[in-house]
């Protein structure tokens, strides 16, 4: 197998492992309201880089299964549509997390007692 | 602004109603706002241009917005479609070819040339045709078999019980069965839509009248041709109920009431065609009778016939089919 073929399988796998952290990332930002492009921003700041092109439809999609709320705040000149955790969101966020802690627990013991 | 609009109406145009006015808003507010976030000294034309290259594809987006890829013919229908493509495809070459040598030996009056120009335009058109309505017939497929997996009430959960029953030999669907049948419609119907525009004047009766040759024509031609669309139908619908059979390949209680259903259609739609007393030529029995001296009063019979062996032979098939799913049905109760 050559190198370019090598390195495109590591890609997708390295994709892969960050897709099913995605939606917890951006749960854990949106305690306060923010709108699209401010979550970018600051999810790239923390080390998580999320596409634009995947976070929008990402966050109506959230919506729809009533994760999170939204309103439009028109006071400013530009319109912006404002997501935050819903009730039902804050749930099941929690829940998520401690899920994920543990997944983390056990995948470090798992991946430390291979050395 | 030009490019950003045209980059969100490439996002929203698969999209309906409000659906739609609600991603182009919000997409718009986000692709703005990220154009005024880029605080560097390019112009404004540069920001969008990098902003919109970020964004990436708007088919990949539009994609992402709906959950789903949309297609014309999905993958799990793929395989199937490219191989009744060809058979149809190989069929519809063949029932050409054979009714255009036919039709060339009724009509002498054409050079090789014409002929084989002809020959080749029909061919090609022909194929174009088959290719459209196959493919046709399986959006149709696609777009019913999305609708039943978007099922969101959770009836169509799977479990244990979905497993397929092991085959039965009663209730199988051999692969021949509905393959002999597709090519067999279709070089039929390819002879008979052929003839029916390059020498309708075939469907006659020829008789020897002394020395002359005298042809009765059995239909209106002008009719027959009127009922083109319902002719194509039949067709149509003939081929969706073979290449189900394919998709099938096992008879349930659900399936044969489809299928039974669209042999109703299929009989319904030609006993309409047959029973328009302006298909037959008028003056076919006075004609015969003239020169062949057999009376032919029980010519209106020969119709009833034709119509009593169409609907026999239908229900037949719907009994056999039935009985066959009603089988499984019970099979699978117990």
């Amino acid at each position: 197998m050559d190198k370019k073929q090598t390195e495109e399988i590591y890609d997708g796998l390295i994709q892969e492992l960050r897709r099913g952290n995605i939606i917890l990332s951006v749960l854990s930002q949106l305690k306060t309201p923010q709108y699209g492009y401010s979550l970018v921003v600051s999810l790239e700041e923390k080390g998580i880089p999320v596409e634009p092109g995947t976070l929008y439809p990402l966050l109506r999609r959230l919506e729809k299964q009533n994760i999170l709320e939204s309103n439009w705040d028109t006071n400013t000149s530009k319109p912006r549509k404002y997501y935050r955790l819903s009730e039902n969101g804050k749930n099941i966020y929690d829940k998520l997390c401690n899920e994920w802690f543990k997944i983390n627990n056990n995948m470090e013991k798992i991946l430390k007692s291979q050395e | 602004m030009e490019l950003v609009k045209r980059y969100v109406y490439a996002v929203t145009k698969t999209f309906n109603g409000k659906q739609r006015a609600e991603i182009e808003k919000e997409l718009t507010a986000n692709i703005e706002e990220m154009i005024e976030q880029n605080k560097s000294t390019d112009s404004i034309e540069e920001k969008e241009k990098k902003v919109l290259m970020e964004l990436g594809n708007p088919e990949k987006l539009a994609d992402n917005y709906r959950g789903m890829k949309r297609y014309i013919i999905g993958p799990k229908y793929y395989e199937l479609y490219k191989f009744v493509l060809k058979i149809v495809i190989g069929a519809v070459i063949g029932g050409i070819s054979i009714a255009l040598l036919v039709g060339s030996m009724f009509s002498s009056n054409q050079t090789i040339v014409d002929q084989t120009s002809n020959y080749l335009s029909a061919l090609f058109s022909g194929s174009l045709q088959a290719f459209a309505w196959t493919t046709l017939v399986f959006m149709i497929i696609e777009r019913k078999n999305v609708t039943i997996e978007e099922d969101p009430s959770g009836r169509n959960e799977w479990n244990l019980t979905k497993l397929p029953q092991l085959p039965n030999k009663k209730t199988e669907i051999p692969l021949s069965d509905p393959i002999a049948s597709i090519i067999v419609t279709t070089i039929l119907f390819t002879i008979f839509f052929g003839l029916l525009y390059s020498t309708p004047e075939i469907f006659a009766i020829y008789l020897n009248v002394g020395k002359d040759l005298v042809t009765i024509p059995i239909f209106n031609i002008e009719v027959l041709q009127g009922y083109r669309v319902f002719i194509i139908g039949i067709f149509l619908i003939s081929i969706l109920t073979e290449v189900l059979k394919i998709y099938y390949r096992k008879w349930t209680l659900k399936r044969s009431i489809i299928h039974s259903v669209l042999v109703v259609l299929t009989t319904i739609l030609t006993l309409i065609i047959i029973t328009d007393i302006n298909l037959w030529n008028p003056n076919f029995a006075s004609e015969l009778l003239k020169n062949t001296k057999i009376d032919l009063s029980i010519l209106n019979n020969i119709r009833n016939w034709i119509i009593a062996f169409l609907v026999g032979i239908n229900l037949f098939e719907i009994v056999i089919v039935l009985s066959k799913g009603i089988f499984q049905f019970n099979k699978e109760k117990k």
